[in-house]
């Protein structure tokens, strides 16, 4: 069953690992899934000194998928200057390199927000593709829980204080 | 030992130097090592108050606690339950997997035996997927990488429904096993009825 207490905010992927963002009710708890074994780690809202949010590009991204765009299409639009058959092969190789390209302008327009949420033990990072306004409200909302946990720590003790 | 993650504070989200809170302003900064911008929120946890509980064995008597193995002056609350030496609630390792001695606290962690505290598990799903994926490129290995993936994808089904996840990738990764499975034998009865044929 899946736990209502338990929000995902955030995933990501890369070459060599997936990772899950989630919201719960102490902190923020993050899943890196390394293709075999699943690691998690948590940044609890009483531990945290610095949350930042940041907007990054990425230029190994744009080097790698920016070149295999243009070699695609260079070779596609070589191809096609061969003639008949050549603009066939020119096709393909430029739906080849299309992918490539499109994930190259939308990394360089957008780029990617980054929040970063550093504990004093651990710390997560969360990161938006495209949904901005999103990455904004979750900034929102953690700076808020965050606040929200020490005001409760400063006046009570904390939930984890010793009987 | 329980192994220490490598973290060593805040750090430039950018480059990831080691920043120093007290001479970072708030709202939009620059690191001074890589120049890049970011909004920086900074937060003052307040220092959670730990009232004194330790109850010492002058104060109980003799009769009343034993003696803590790691404290000898203060009373004992309960046992290790993994080596059954005496601890004072300073020493008592509880996350709610029971009473732990520091030094077993450490190992039964390190084994990854603490069930209240997995930091790292399989994820059958992944292997599931992944065997069957890889095992298209291996025609000859279908059978074998087929089965594998078919031993996986239940686990991988009712791991991913615990989690509150679809499983329908576990169906999907479950028809690619079977059609592996399927095509190698397929492939291997082809291959034997021809090689008969050929010899008479």
């Amino acid at each position: 069953m899946r736990d209502p207490n338990r929000n995902l905010i955030g995933r990501w992927s890369s070459f060599i690992q997936r990772e899950r963002v989630y919201a719960v009710p102490d902190g923020i708890e993050v899943e890196v899934d390394e293709r075999i074994d699943v690691a998690c780690r948590r940044v609890l809202y009483d531990d945290v000194l610095l949350v930042t949010y940041h907007r990054e590009r990425g230029a190994l991204f744009l080097i790698l998928s920016g070149l295999f765009a243009f070699g695609f299409l260079t070779l596609a639009i070589y191809l096609s200057t061969l003639g008949t058959p050549g603009v066939v092969f020119g096709i393909t190789f430029s739906l080849f390199g299309l992918p490539f390209l499109i994930a190259f302008l939308l990394r360089a327009i957008f780029g990617v927000d980054v929040i970063t949420v550093f504990g004093r033990r651990s710390k997560a990072a969360i990161r938006y593709r495209l949904r901005k306004r999103r990455a904004r409200e979750v900034h929102e909302l953690i700076c808020a829980a965050v606040r929200s946990a020490h005001q409760k720590l400063a006046t009570e003790g904390g939930d984890h204080a010793l009987p | 030992m329980a192994t220490a993650v490598e973290y060593a504070g805040p750090q430039c989200p950018r480059c990831g130097v080691t920043l120093i809170l007290a001479a970072l302003q708030q709202g939009e900064t620059i690191c001074e090592r890589c120049q890049g911008f970011f909004e920086a929120t900074i937060f003052q946890p307040p220092e959670r108050r730990r009232p004194q509980v330790i109850e010492t064995v002058v104060v109980a008597g003799p009769e009343g606690a034993n003696a803590c193995a790691n404290h000898a002056r203060n009373a004992a609350v309960t046992s290790c339950q993994r080596c059954g030496l005496f601890i004072c609630s300073l020493c008592d390792m509880n996350v709610g997997a029971g009473s732990f001695c520091p030094s077993c606290f450490d190992l039964v962690r390190a084994e990854g035996n603490l069930k209240a505290a997995p930091r790292k598990y399989r994820d059958y799903a992944s292997i599931a997927r992944l065997t069957a994926i890889l095992g298209l490129l291996a025609y000859f290995a279908w059978p074998l990488v087929g089965a594998i993936s078919l031993y996986f994808v239940p686990k991988g089904f009712r791991q991913r429904r615990a989690q509150g996840r679809s499983g329908a990738g576990m169906v999907i990764v479950g028809l690619i096993a079977a059609a592996e499975i399927a095509g190698g034998i397929a492939l291997y009865g082809f291959m034997i009825w021809s090689f008969t044929k050929t010899v008479r």
